[in-house]
């Protein structure tokens, strides 16, 4: 039951207790994307928090008590609703928080709280659930160019499985390269997989979750567990660390119990085909390449090491480091929804990452994640530092 | 003067109390949101106390803060439990113990806490310090070295500081001891109570859930 007046409705205890927890360090400040090519403290970690419980206690607290509950300024709202949508979700801060502050799940929750009161979401992020609703995918486009732009031939999936494939809307859509390369390495394991037509699979729900739009997740959740669990599904694939998290973290929760299949990130698979030998690699690749950790895959689900697995497997390959990299790796701006609304500050953050990539002299820059791959190749046009993008998938796929 | 202290006490003692019940009301009543959760290990449960105890997760995000701060958390806590005597009539054998180390505690609270406002306006040039956290810093060495002024330099009766500290807590008002210094510690002492951030009980339980999620990230896709 969601109360009018409340800032806490859409939170739960732990959340309410975490925005209590903050101690205003400040040590959030060093590792946000946005602080750093903003540069604006205002929609910092930490100042989200300490206006949001300020909202909390003008209502609910000892002054709301004391004095009535007072009303918002609808200014502050507004401003906090802006810097609420600006941030790129990627987690780092909750990452690097002395008391740990589970900001990557907070933040969502915030914006729900914001979309509640009619402030939220931003721009071209309203349009999402009626895309959805309508073409089943975030770009609004027709479902029947879901897979055939892409699609490799002599690829044959199966009616049902035990290993189904998920593939995602911006990897469908805005992503070929890498979904291609998944279907490969997929076909070239030789087990069989299944997935859903192109009508059937719809979006995760990750967009509709992480703008605090929720009205259409429980719908969207049972639909695709119902199909994957019709197709005998023991083990769900995806690429998309986006869409990853969003199945192992927040479907069980919409669908109001355990899944009944496993969820896989692609790479998983891949370092588990190679390393029993169903997955053969014929060539390799001669040259330096540099990997970026998604943040919903590293500080996500923690998928960390598969990915280094893969590349270590490509003979002639040899692997470097950004500075930060696993679980404290630099957003590349694609998060959060923002890229679409922020983009000078996606395109800016990103660079950030091309910057590095390029001094380490990398001759490809690889990515697993299909938000990664869309935004950090917008970052690149244009951009004097020149360094080829490249999915790992794609890579893989390339030597097989 | 004395009643003049005993509005103040009695006014932080009210914020602090009412302030906590609110926070708590506010706590238990806000479950709105679906959220994950689960069984915690004994092991990570045991960690989570070794991380609150040593302050690990500030020790990986800023090295450099770190020793200031822990000396910080532990001192105060010696510090404060060192002042319980004042609150009793029969002292146990572990508050009398407590009562003699206070004294090094202090100075090391002071130390800690200089090095942290060194090392913020200093060493990080106040870039990410907010002005709540430095004020409240500033108080607590104010109260830091004003007790330490009192216990080394501008001695105060301390039986007449118990007695007073007593009849504040029975409702039986008395004078205060005769000495400059002392108002002012106490004053600055029910500021701190009043101002004291509640993170101070939140934050374990931020501490303990953040390993437990650690653990759960680990096994969300790997068996």
């Amino acid at each position: 039951m969601i109360k009018k007046d409340s800032f806490t409705s859409c939170l739960s205890r732990q959340q309410v207790i975490e925005i209590d927890a903050c101690t205003q360090c400040g040590e959030c400040l060093k590792k946000c994307p946005v602080q750093d090519v903003t540069g604006d403290a205002s929609v910092s970690p930490r100042e989200k928090i300490r206006i949001f419980r300020e909202f909390i206690k003008s209502t609910q607290g000892l002054k709301g008590m004391l004095f009535g509950r007072r009303r918002v300024n609808q200014e502050l709202l507004e401003e906090f609703t802006k810097a609420i949508f600006e941030c790129t979700t990627c987690g780092a801060c909750g990452e690097v928080c002395p008391v740990g502050i589970y900001t990557q799940r907070l933040w969502p929750m915030l914006r729900r709280e914001m979309v509640r009161r009619g402030l939220g979401p931003i721009g071209p992020q309203k349009l999402i659930p009626g895309f959805v609703k309508e073409t089943g995918n975030v770009y609004d486009k027709p479902a029947s160019e879901r897979f055939s732009p892409w699609f490799p031939e002599g690829v044959e999936p199966v009616a049902k499985a035990k290993i189904a494939y998920y593939v995602g809307c911006t990897g469908a859509y805005e992503a070929h390269p890498m979904v291609r390369g998944d279907a490969l390495v997929l076909a070239a394991a030789g087990e069989p997989f299944t997935m859903l037509g192109a009508e059937e699979e719809v979006c995760c729900g990750f967009p509709l979750f992480i703008t605090g739009q929720f009205d259409l997740l429980e719908g969207l959740v049972k639909q695709l567990v119902s199909a994957y669990q019709d197709k005998g599904v023991e083990t769900l694939i995806c690429s998309c660390p986006c869409c990853v998290n969003m199945m192992a973290r927040e479907w069980p929760l919409f669908l109001g119990k355990e899944l009944p299949f496993r969820i896989r990130h692609m790479t998983q698979f891949a370092s588990r085909a190679l390393a029993e030998g169903t997955l053969k690699l014929k060539s390799g690749f001669n040259g330096k390449v540099i990997y970026h950790d998604p943040c919903y895959l590293s500080r996500g689900v923690g998928v960390i090491e598969e990915p280094r697995e893969v590349l270590r497997a490509i003979p002639g390959l040899k692997l470097l480091e950004f500075d930060r990299n696993r679980r404290d790796s630099r957003c590349c701006g694609a998060g959060g929804a923002a890229r679409k609304v922020f983009h000078e500050n996606a395109v800016a953050i990103g660079r950030l990452a091309i910057d590095e990539a390029w001094e380490k002299n990398a001759d490809r820059f690889i990515l697993s994640c299909p938000a990664c791959y869309s935004k950090v190749n917008e970052a690149m046009e244009g951009y004097e530092k020149q360094v080829r993008i490249t999915d790992i998938m794609e890579l893989l796929a390339g030597c097989l | 003067m004395a009643i003049l202290l005993a509005i103040v006490a009695y006014a932080a003692l009210l914020v602090f109390y009412v302030g906590v019940t609110v926070r708590f009301l506010i706590y238990i009543r806000g479950d709105g949101s679906p959220a994950p959760g689960g069984k915690q290990s004994i092991s990570s449960i045991l960690l989570a106390i070794l991380d609150i105890f040593l302050l690990r997760r500030l020790f990986n995000a800023n090295p450099g803060i770190w020793p200031g701060s822990w000396v910080f958390h532990i001192s105060f806590i010696l510090v404060f439990l060192g002042h319980l005597r004042f609150f009793f009539y029969d002292v146990p054998r572990w508050m009398i113990v407590l009562a003699q180390i206070k004294p090094y505690a202090g100075v090391a609270l002071i130390a800690s806490l200089a090095y942290i406002l060194i090392y913020r306006l200093v060493w990080e040039r106040m870039k990410y310090s907010s002005i709540y956290n430095l004020m409240l810093t500033a108080t607590i060495l104010l109260l830091g070295l004003t007790g330490l002024f009192l216990a080394q330099y501008f001695r105060a009766d301390i039986t007449a500081a118990k007695n007073f500290m007593m009849g504040i807590f029975s409702f039986r008002i008395i004078a205060p001891p005769q000495n400059w210094l002392f108002p002012l510690h106490f004053l600055l002492a029910f500021v701190v109570l009043a101002f004291l951030p509640t993170h101070i009980f939140t934050a374990p339980f931020t501490t303990i859930e953040s390993r437990r999620r650690q653990e759960e990230t680990e096994g969300l896709l790997h068996d």
